[in-house]
């Protein structure tokens, strides 16, 4: 049991690693991870300003802005991931290991988590110094509350949709490509989905990350924000898909390795 | 004790509603301790086969014992005590270094990260490998890369090494670095080690096995030591002969087969060495040839008797 745990440990570590260290060691991250999300924060931000807009509208978009990148990076660097790694014969050698899948993509899910992380904060930062914007600091706990259950559960949906992919193959990377404004829109990235329209955003909510945006700026945005969720729902509704996102993850990713040494057509690349 | 056993084993894969069977009732005993080579061209099934040893794929039909572990209900078992590498292996994260990219395999395995880094700095420095391991995998060439897999598969110093085509792409010269290493590596070390590899490079088999089986269309054709395979040879020796271009060869007899190959180039096979001494004399006292060379049946030879076509 203890030796189990220790393993599990090691091999989260081990996985985390090369994500982390994939996110800082070449200095192109800046732009591509700061400096993109910035600039459709910035270009949302003038238009917002060209309107006269609310100065708490800004704040939305910085929010907003700021979270997108987290979902992109659960689609295209964990959904996609086993893909990726069966091309490149890792599948192979993870599956040849004594150390469980779930325990590796978790690895992943912990080390992209936190690249994603502080590539956000830094969005944050610059975002508000650029455009002196302002936000209810005082309740970062809450924040906190909110953030990393949505940031969890989203990562978690990335860890079961990457079987799903893997055995689905790469046409899926295409309809996700198209899917990618669509997302924009109905998880609110850079309005309050929920004055818009209500059925919208409960159908938006599918994603945790419209509830995460939402009860993020419930507690941080200053000025009136009208939700008809409280934030404290929000959380515990995101603690709830991260559990049940998990439980799918760890199922899909048994009958993927049962699909894979039955069929064969999953983990090997000559097949 | 048998590090490998399988008992009428079978694989068939099936792809667009069509079944293709990979691997037909094979019956293999390996010795534990024992270097054992798979021979056989490609698409033979000696991937399919080391896959199904290496936890996988499951077998359609019939058994297969790693270590005396059933590959179908103790995976884990089997996966720790076993490594695979295969040739032409481009695992790894390209913005990792050498370093760190087998840290993280170790750590996979169970190991912890002290006892990895100072494997990693033993391995590497037997390998010949110590100065590249800053460099990050993007930059390496084919050959480090692949022994680089090999340290990976040698980290946590398995019972039993899969390798699969392990100097496949390789130059001439690093490939006689890898067959070197493994040599040494499987009579170092206080527990018995294993070595299974499939190649289709017959000189490969032959330098490092102690039994070979030969493997064609998913079925164990023969098996046996490097010199019984040989014997299978449809000759028992053959010389190549150069001549000038007047001569014209006039050796006959039921145990010798000539061909005239062109103007001035011959061979000539021997199914019996009882007339080599004829054939010999033969050749040194006749003053048109100008060279002749005698060579003994190779694996390949073997190989084209038993299955009526060539290796590659």
């Amino acid at each position: 049991m203890k030796q189990n745990l220790f393993h599990a440990l090691r091999t989260i570590q081990a996985r985390a690693y090369p994500r982390i260290i994939g996110s800082f060691r070449h200095p192109s991250w800046f732009l591509f991870e700061v400096g993109l999300p910035l600039l459709s924060i910035v270009t949302f931000i003038y238009v917002l300003k060209s309107f006269d807009s609310p100065k708490e509208y800004e704040s939305y978009a910085v929010i907003g802005g700021c979270m997108l990148p987290i979902w992109f990076n659960v689609v295209f660097a964990m959904a996609l991931q086993l893909r990726w790694e069966k091309d490149s014969g890792n599948l192979e050698i993870f599956m040849t290991s004594p150390a469980k899948l779930t325990w590796i993509l978790l690895g992943m899910m912990v080390g992209g988590s936190m690249g994603t992380i502080l590539f956000a904060v830094c969005v944050l930062l610059i975002a508000t110094s650029l455009f002196d914007i302002s936000f209810l600091w005082v309740n970062w706990w809450k924040a906190l509350i909110v953030f990393i259950p949505c940031v969890f559960s989203l990562y978690s949906i990335g860890m079961a949709m990457s079987s799903v992919f893997l055995k689905a193959g790469r046409k899926f990377e295409y309809y996700l490509g198209l899917a990618e404004e669509p997302i924009q829109f109905i998880t609110g990235s850079y309005f309050p989905i929920f004055s818009l329209n209500i059925f919208l955003a409960v159908f938006g909510s599918i994603i945790p990350l419209t509830l995460g945006i939402d009860g993020l700026r419930q507690v941080l945005v200053i000025g009136d924000y009208g939700s008809p969720l409280s934030w404290k729902y929000e959380a515990i509704i995101l603690i709830i898909y991260w559990l049940v996102a998990l439980k799918l993850a760890k199922s899909s990713l048994i009958w993927m390795e049962r699909l894979a040494r039955e069929e064969g057509t999953l983990t090997l690349r000559w097949q | 004790m048998l590090a490998v056993e399988t008992k009428d084993l079978q694989r068939s894969f099936i792809k667009k509603n069509i079944t293709k069977t990979a691997l037909r009732n094979i019956n293999l005993n390996i010795e534990k301790g024992s270097f054992y080579g798979l021979l056989g061209p490609n698409g033979a099934g000696k991937t399919t086969l080391i896959k199904i040893l290496s936890t996988l794929l499951l077998p359609s039909k019939g058994t297969a014992k790693v270590l005396g572990y059933d590959v179908r209900t103790h995976t884990n078992d089997i996966r720790w005590r076993m490594s695979l590498v295969s040739g032409g292996e481009f695992s790894g994260y390209g913005l990792l270094t050498v370093e760190e990219q087998l840290w993280m395999f170790a750590l996979f395995n169970g190991m912890n990260s002290n006892d990895a880094r100072n494997k990693i700095d033993e391995l590497l420095n037997i390998v010949g490998l110590s100065e590249a391991r800053k460099i990050e995998l993007a930059e390496l060439s084919t050959g480090m890369r692949q022994k680089m897999n090999l340290v990976r598969g040698l980290m946590t110093d398995p019972e039993i090494l899969f390798l699969d085509e392990p100097t496949l792409g390789l130059d001439v010269e690093i490939a006689r670095d890898v067959r070197g290493y493994l040599k040494k590596w499987i009579n170092e070390g206080n527990k018995a080690r294993t070595v299974l590899l499939t190649t289709h490079y017959m000189q490969e088999a032959d330098e490092l096995c102690e039994r070979i089986g030969i493997i064609n269309d998913g079925k164990l054709i023969m098996e046996g030591s490097s010199a019984d395979i040989k014997q299978k040879a449809a000759y028992d020796s053959k010389y190549i002969i150069t001549s000038n271009n007047e001569y014209k060869l006039d050796l006959v007899s039921p145990s010798l087969k000539a061909i005239n190959v062109s103007t001035n180039k011959y061979i000539i096979y021997l199914y019996d060495n009882k007339i080599e001494r004829e054939v010999y004399e033969h050749l040194q006292f006749n003053k048109d040839i100008l060279t002749f060379e005698k060579f003994l049946p190779t694996l390949e030879d073997a190989f084209i008797s038993l299955t009526g076509s060539t290796l590659n």
